[in-house]
């Protein structure tokens, strides 16, 4: 909070200390005020509504996939090492790079958004979920074998908790890139959303505009996340102590 | 029971060598099933498109321009936030204003900010070497400082009785216990930097492999779009094992306490 | 073969043999194994770190496999983990994402056993481990010596025949170690379990045992099987280190592991 404060603080004298030009860098009021324009004329709320949606979409099919996957790939010894060149290949292209081929393959559609957001957070998502299912001490799961249970029991109790921070960490860093991609590929066509509002602003230079949807950009990203995973964390892997808290709060 | 355990242990390398061969044959049989190729190319026609803009001189020039922008922005970046970061992370109370700071910065991607960038200085480089600092400098501050804080206070508590002042603890113990830390810095600002340069050159279409990526899709030459993927992929795979592993296993094996 | 006492013998170990590799190197980790365990024994076995008695814990237990040789639970061979012989780990190896409760009453859980049966059989365990309030607290919310009492709990609750105990205390501190060890006792002589007991420390095993399974280190071999004069259920330590009988056996189980003859006045400061 204090940190927000001193933020606004640095910036405020910026512009009005040091003088910074307006069309460089525009003062807090004014993108208040575009802020404010943008609210009263709807396109902010349109705007947002139709880059939830295709958020939300992309990253519901990205991470029941990356769990799903995850966890086929994660039990196997043999298979964690077989897609492991394939994990690392694809990383270094995920996401904006494949924008490019999505268009082509999608055009500027719902479909391509949601191709995009997929293979910007999937990657992530899996590679998590098959660290966090290899390395759930084995202690355990033997534990439950004397008590009498089977693979099924084991899977159930043992590893999906125990894979649970992991997979949380995954779909956080997941999250962060789906919106990176999102905004990304609303730069570069889909119609509307949030990024086309920012790419619209930077044709007329309107500096105001662009701080204005990046600010929303930012807070939506920060309100997902809290929603998403904090929500979730708070009430397993921080209750259950196999997460630090300090570690919570500083990968917020 | 006998041959699944021998299975179970062949060698790393077979299996993983069998998978990337496998990706190919699945995209040969689905580039024949798609029977498209300007939705679909095979894998020799992308690799066919992939010599061809090499012949030309395209692609090398690009790969030239990308990896020096990668460099020499990173290079700027550790040359600007490592001392900074060391600097900060001496007092706690610095580092506990500023880090909340930069977080709350750093929940504006940068592709929000490429406009921006585009504003201040044009469909240019220096557009892309913006995206890339901002992308980079921000886990490289992050893990510098997170490094210099895991450094046991008794390390410096140690040396002080036998005379040695703030240089020489810095020198004898924050910089080589940092170590870690900046290595894991540099080793995120490189991956998280290659990402941010493709990006800002495919978005602002200055130069580089980016730029390439933007012209194949701009003539709908997907054969070309797929080959710089490639591209782009082995050199992220080469970035990150050829330079940055071995460095990684010579700092972890000589201060293995780490 | 070594036979402990005419009773019903419950677990056998038959010329057992295990091996494995490590850097390319082959290591026997236990060799001619022979040991009859007979019902309602509580029998500790001792020796150096690297003699296999863990090894030895998990192949009862069903979790491994020797290399030859045949492990048998009530004359039949073992296959596999079972209900019937609970384990407790040296690792905390509670879940930390289940309640006291909720670790207890896990194996009872798997049985089927319904709720209010399960919930009553629990709460008794709680208290016969001085848990009381502490019911819906996680593992991480619990001392280390807590968590292990409640590791032991869980393994009871199902009345295993059998229950195997590798180094269960090795990662509690020393004076709570003490208290754990006079509750077990009392648990065990209570419910008349038959317990197979590893540790690396002689004063525990002599503490606990009837019998005292002593072993040697690489290859793991049973040197010699050392039975202990009753102490009774409530026994303590102070009364246990007064004894000179008690001091006579921790001496020659000292010389057994140690693989030498040690002047028992220089042992004596160790019990």
């Amino acid at each position: 909070m204090v940190a927000i404060l001193l933020l606004a603080l640095f910036w405020w004298a910026l512009t009005n200390v040091f003088g910074v030009p307006e069309y460089i860098f525009p003062s807090l009021s004014s993108v208040a005020a575009a802020l404010w324009e943008a609210l009263l004329s709807g396109r902010l709320l349109d705007d947002t509504r139709i880059s939830i949606i295709r958020l939300l979409l992309g990253a519901v099919v990205g991470i029941v996939s990356g769990i799903a996957l995850g966890f086929l790939v994660g039990l196997s010894r043999t298979a964690r090492i077989a897609v492991e060149p394939l994990i690392n290949a694809f990383s270094g292209i995920a996401g904006i790079a494949w924008i490019p081929l999505a268009l082509a393959w999608f055009g500027t559609g719902l479909a391509m958004s949601t191709f995009v957001i997929w293979n910007g957070m999937f990657f992530v998502v899996f590679a998590n979920t098959i660290l966090g299912v290899s390395r759930v001490p084995p202690t355990y799961a033997q534990a439950i074998f004397t008590l009498g249970g089977d693979r099924r029991e084991v899977l159930r109790s043992v590893i999906l908790p125990g894979a649970l921070p992991d997979i949380l960490t995954g779909v956080r860093v997941g999250l962060a890139f789906a919106w990176r991609s999102l905004i990304a590929a609303e730069l570069m066509g889909s119609p509307m959303g949030l990024g086309q509002w920012v790419n619209e602003a930077a044709t007329y230079q309107r500096t105001d505009r662009i701080l204005a949807g990046c600010l929303t950009i930012a807070v939506l990203g920060v309100l997902l996340e809290a929603l998403m995973v904090s929500w979730i964390a708070r009430r397993t892997v921080v209750r259950w102590g196999t997460v630090a808290v300090a570690e919570e709060r500083k990968a917020r | 029971m006998h041959r699944s355990s021998s299975l179970m242990h062949l060698p790393a390398w077979v299996v993983q060598t069998s998978s990337i061969f496998g990706l190919f044959l699945v995209w040969t049989v689905a580039s024949r099933f798609v029977a498209e190729p300007a939705i679909l190319p095979s894998p020799a026609a992308s690799f066919q498109a992939m010599a061809d803009l090499i012949a030309r001189g395209t692609l090398t020039s690009a790969v030239q321009e990308s990896l020096i922008t990668l460099v020499i922005g990173c290079a700027i970046c550790i040359i600007c936030v490592v001392p900074f970061a060391l600097s900060i992370a001496q007092s706690r109370q610095l580092a506990m204003i500023l880090q909340p700071m930069v977080r709350f910065i750093s929940c504006v991607p940068a592709i929000a900010l490429i406009p921006l960038f585009i504003v201040w200085f044009g469909f240019s480089t220096k557009a892309v070497y913006a995206t890339l600092f901002y992308t980079s400098a921000i886990p490289l501050l992050f893990s510098v400082i997170t490094g210099v804080q895991k450094i046991p206070r008794v390390y410096a508590d140690g040396l002080r009785p036998l005379g040695a002042g703030p240089f020489r603890i810095v020198r004898d113990v924050y910089l080589p216990g940092a170590m870690p830390g900046i290595e894991v810095g540099i080793r995120l600002a490189l991956s998280y930097g290659w990402r941010a340069v493709i990006a800002g050159e495919l978005i602002i279409g200055s130069s580089g492999l980016g730029r390439v990526l933007a012209q194949a899709r701009a003539a709908n030459q997907v054969d070309q779009i797929v080959a710089v993927m490639i591209a782009i992929a082995v050199l992220f795979l080469i970035i990150d094992r050829l330079i940055l592993f071995p460095w990684n296993q010579l700092i972890s094996s000589r201060w293995s306490s780490f | 073969m070594i036979q402990l006492n005419e009773r019903k013998p419950i677990l056998q170990a038959i010329n057992l043999r295990h091996e494995y590799e490590a850097r390319g190197q082959k290591i026997v980790a236990l060799q001619d194994v022979n040991l009859t365990i007979n019902a309602g024994d509580f029998v500790t076995v001792v020796g150096p770190s690297g003699c296999g008695k863990s090894t030895l814990a998990k192949i009862f237990a069903g979790l491994g496999t020797p290399t030859s040789g045949e492990a048998l639970y009530a004359g039949k061979p073992i296959k596999g983990a079972s209900s019937e012989r609970g384990m407790v780990f040296q690792e905390l190896a509670v879940l930390p994402w289940r309640t006291v409760v909720g670790n207890i009453g896990h194996g009872l859980e798997i049985a089927g056993m319904p709720k209010a049966e399960r919930e009553q059989r629990v709460a008794e365990l709680v208290r016969l481990i001085g848990l009381e309030g502490f019911e819906k607290k996680y593992p991480s919310e619990l001392s280390g010596g807590m968590r292990q009492r409640v590791a032991v709990a869980r393994t009871w609750a199902t009345r295993p025949p059998v229950i195997l105990m590798d180094e269960p205390f090795a990662a509690v501190d020393a004076i709570t170690r003490l208290t754990l060890q006079e509750e077990l006792i009392r648990l065990a002589r209570t419910t008349k379990q038959t317990v197979v007991f590893i540790t690396h420390s002689v004063e525990e095993a002599v503490f606990l045992g009837d019998y005292i399974v002593a072993m040697s280190s690489r290859p793991g071999r049973v040197l010699e099987i050392v039975p202990v004069p009753d102490m009774g259920i409530n026994r303590t330590w102070e009364q246990m280190i007064r004894d000179p009988r008690i001091e006579a056996i921790v001496s020659r189980v000292f010389e057994l592991v140690r693989g030498r003859a040690v002047a028992p006045s220089t042992e004596r400061q160790h019990a």
